[in-house]
């Protein structure tokens, strides 16, 4: 059974488009440590539906700013540059943090919201609290990609396996109904990507960060955290929602109080709103504009 | 079918409206709290994600919902406003409360659904009011509608049957 469930999810692998060249680029820039704004700019103005979602996302009543920005620079120096590797991944072809997960009960809404929530509480994470040892582009690039999994076994299961479900880890659950997690196909895709070896350790542990590499434990702790933080502030991925174990293990590579914690679920809830109504009005935007032009 | 209001996390509302809706979606740690005036037929709802507003004190007096202790005093105004500015006193007023589900946790730190539904009902307490039905805690999440016309709180969550409290 397992081998069929493995092959299945090969083939589905095979199907899925690999990333953009813009969007591993940017990836690739954004997690250098000495990147530059210029860097950043250069890469989005080769792409103009990029250019144009930027300057939609800065623009978009969310933020109500005064007078308009109408440079790429100046976008991405309003915005941060981290938000732009989520606006890159967001409209990737591959759909996998924005497809519909009918296996969980949710919606594609759903997916993009929980991996957009969990991207700016590991950016809020790895500023505040990891002591300099992850950099906040990596972990939001990683908070965005840490559920690429869920998309692949979304459709192998089947409508009854929930009826009964058990009090249990949903990772185990998982593996007990197919014989892979979500995040050990995540992993698969990962490598198939070519995304750097912390990302696929990432992907592949974030359930279970202490057995992560001794080079990505701290970020992989930052995506559990993350990760749970999302679930538990209302943006969870349908039927697995707030059926996972956190790992306490996360207070030796993260310095944070509880009452750090509480902050953090407030600061990180009104940083989403904003950005998501923003990203939002921006991609609504295109596909009416889109939609005008392929009717014309 | 009346108006549905949504709620988002830490928005809160009242309606007095014929047949109206209360609704918030999703509730993972947060709690939501709801009063029912039985005398104006006024409901209200609170989507709570935090226990205390001392967190940050200026932010709690723009977004009272957020947090339990600040939300309780805010319902009230709410309902008052929904009905020219009547409320009846505590023992006309019924409460309800649900969500405030946990992570499982072998340390008991990461339990802020737990101090969530505590602190609503410490809150609640001051004012001489306590829950009559509580539908608090457990691994799952909770997305929860509240009838105007029956009081009756509707709850779903993914993979379940609804239920009514």
């Amino acid at each position: 059974m397992l081998e069929d469930t493995i092959k299945k999810i090969e083939a589905q692998i095979e199907a899925i488009p690999v990333l953009s060249p813009v969007t591993s680029e940017l990836l690739g820039i954004i997690s250098e440590p000495n990147h530059s704004l210029h860097d950043v700019v250069a890469i989005v103005e080769t792409d103009a539906v990029l250019t144009s979602l930027v300057l939609k996302t800065v623009n978009s009543a969310a933020y109500a700013l005064e007078r308009p920005i109408e440079t790429v620079s100046d976008a991405i120096l309003f915005l941060g540059d981290t938000i732009i590797a989520g606006l890159a991944l967001r409209r990737e072809k591959s759909g996998v943090a924005t497809a519909n997960l009918s296996g969980y009960l949710a919606d594609a809404d759903s997916n993009w919201a929980h991996a957009l929530k969990t991207a700016i509480a590991a950016r809020y994470f790895a500023k505040r609290f990891s002591g300099g040892k992850v950099r906040e582009g990596v972990a939001y690039t990683a908070g965005i990609l840490h559920d690429i999994g869920k998309s692949l076994i979304s459709t192998l299961f089947t409508d009854d396996q929930f009826t009964s479900i058990k009090d249990t880890e949903f990772i185990d659950l998982e593996k007990e109904i197919l014989g892979i997690s979500h995040a050990e196909a995540g992993y698969m895709l990962a490598i198939k990507w070519k995304l750097p070896a912390v990302m696929c350790d990432v992907i592949r542990w974030h359930h279970e960060p202490s057995v992560a590499q001794d080079d990505s434990k701290v970020l992989t702790y930052i995506i559990h955290l993350a990760d749970l933080t999302a679930m538990m502030s209302g943006s969870g991925t349908g039927i697995d929602t707030m059926r996972h174990t956190i790992d306490s293990n996360y207070s030796k590579y993260l310095s944070i109080s509880d009452r750090d914690l509480e902050l953090a679920f407030f600061e990180i809830q009104l940083e989403y709103n904003t950005t998501f109504n923003a990203i939002q009005a921006s991609f609504e935007s295109l596909k009416s504009y889109q939609s005008v032009e392929k009717n014309q | 079918m009346g108006k549905s209001i949504i709620l988002g996390v830490g928005d809160f509302g009242a309606t007095a409206e014929t047949n109206g809706i209360l609704k918030t979606y999703a509730l993972g740690s947060c709690v939501a709290v709801m009063i029912l005036d039985k005398k104006t037929r006024c409901v209200s709802m609170a989507h709570v994600a935090l226990p205390e507003s001392t967190i940050s004190p200026s932010k709690a007096m723009s977004l009272p919902g957020y947090f339990a202790d600040t939300a309780i005093p805010a319902l009230f105004e709410s309902m008052k406003r929904a009905t020219g500015g009547i409320l009846s006193p505590a023992n006309d007023l019924i409460v309800k409360m649900c969500g405030g589900a946990n992570v499982s946790d072998t340390n008991n730190t990461f339990n802020i659904g737990k101090r969530n539904a505590l602190a609503i009902k410490k809150a609640l307490w001051k004012y001489g009011l306590a829950p009559r039905a509580d539908d608090t805690g457990g691994n799952f999440s909770r997305t929860v509608a509240l009838y105007q016309a029956t009081g009756i709180v509707e709850i779903s969550s993914p993979g379940k049957e609804n239920w009514k409290i």
